[in-house]
């Protein structure tokens, strides 16, 4: 008496299979399946179950999820509604499917979780000159719309931002003169003052 | 009509039905209805109650045996409950216990 399992045509189980051994179904099976080899679901097998197992090979119909540990295979005549979790999975032409494919659980079970660099070696970059960023913003603004004024509106913000320095320095240089002095206060008038 | 074997390693807890031959290797429990021949090998543990037109138990059987032809207990075989059906071989060396209702038609 041969070993393989043979679900014949007539035959109908419904209820749960567990097994070691290589299981081929030709009939009807209703329940859970639980398998640690290849399951045969034939032509004219049909399995509603959620199936645990090592490999599938599906010729007939199957609805209900599995999760196998090498393989599932959709033959050109298979039919198959449910989910899968499979590191393999192969559906042949002619093969109907649907529902989810996951092909990956098992992969990140396996491979080790890639770890994030220290955040000391982030560098930042260096920050800008704040009237310089306005300038750049401007002429690509401008780019847009003119070609010629780029150079010009340069030298205007140039000018502007030296008037606006000048401006500031002359207010801070009127409060400092009107409130009391520090000394640091006093160095910094020295220095600017030969300037005017 | 193709021969449904249930192989050593499996563990069946559910229903079967059919109409087909049937051949038990391994355990079955729960209920099993066919309409042709059942086979239990020595290997085989059923623990259900079974429905058949033949039996033939080499292995163990617990469950109440409803056969429309015959139960053959061979000498290997093992078997707890209760039995009805027209004709019924028990051989030497086979176990039995349980009630026998051999119908008359």
């Amino acid at each position: 008496m041969s070993e393989v399992t043979v679900i014949g045509n007539s035959i109908f189980i419904s209820g749960n299979i567990e097994g070691k051994e290589d299981l081929s179904v030709r009939g009807r099976i209703e329940g859970n399946i639980s398998l640690s080899n290849t399951l045969f679901l034939e032509e004219s097998g049909i399995i509603k179950a959620d199936i645990v197992v090592k490999n599938v090979v599906i010729s007939g119909i199957l609805v209900g999820n599995i999760e196998a540990e090498e393989s599932v295979e959709i033959t050109n005549i298979g039919q198959m509604i449910g989910d899968v979790v499979a590191p393999k999975i192969i559906i042949r032409d002619g093969a109907k499917f649907r529902g989810n494919i996951d092909m990956t659980s098992y992969a990140d079970i396996t491979e080790p979780v890639k770890k994030l660099e220290p955040s000391s070696s982030f560098k930042r970059p260096a920050l800008k000159p704040a009237s310089k960023t306005l300038t750049t913003r401007r002429s690509f603004s401008s780019m847009k719309t003119e070609t010629k004024t780029p150079a010009i509106n340069d030298k205007l913000n140039t000018k502007e931002s030296e008037m606006i320095k000048k401006a500031v320095e002359e207010t801070v240089n009127d409060k400092i003169n009107n409130t009391s002095v520090t000394e640091t206060v006093k160095k910094k008038k020295i220095v600017e003052n030969p300037k005017k | 009509m193709s021969n449904t074997i249930i192989g050593q390693t499996l563990v069946i807890d559910g229903e079967i039905v059919g109409d087909e031959s049937l051949t038990i290797l391994g355990t079955v429990k729960g209920r099993i209805e066919l309409n042709n021949k059942l086979l239990v090998e020595n290997e085989g543990n059923v623990e259900a109650d079974i429905i058949v037109d033949n039996i033939t138990i080499n292995g163990n059987v617990i469950g109440n045996v409803d056969a429309r032809e015959k139960i053959e207990i061979e000498s290997t075989g093992q078997m707890i409950g209760d039995i009805r059906t027209p004709k019924l071989s028990i051989k030497e060396g086979a176990i039995f216990k349980g009630q026998i209702d051999m119908v008359m038609e």
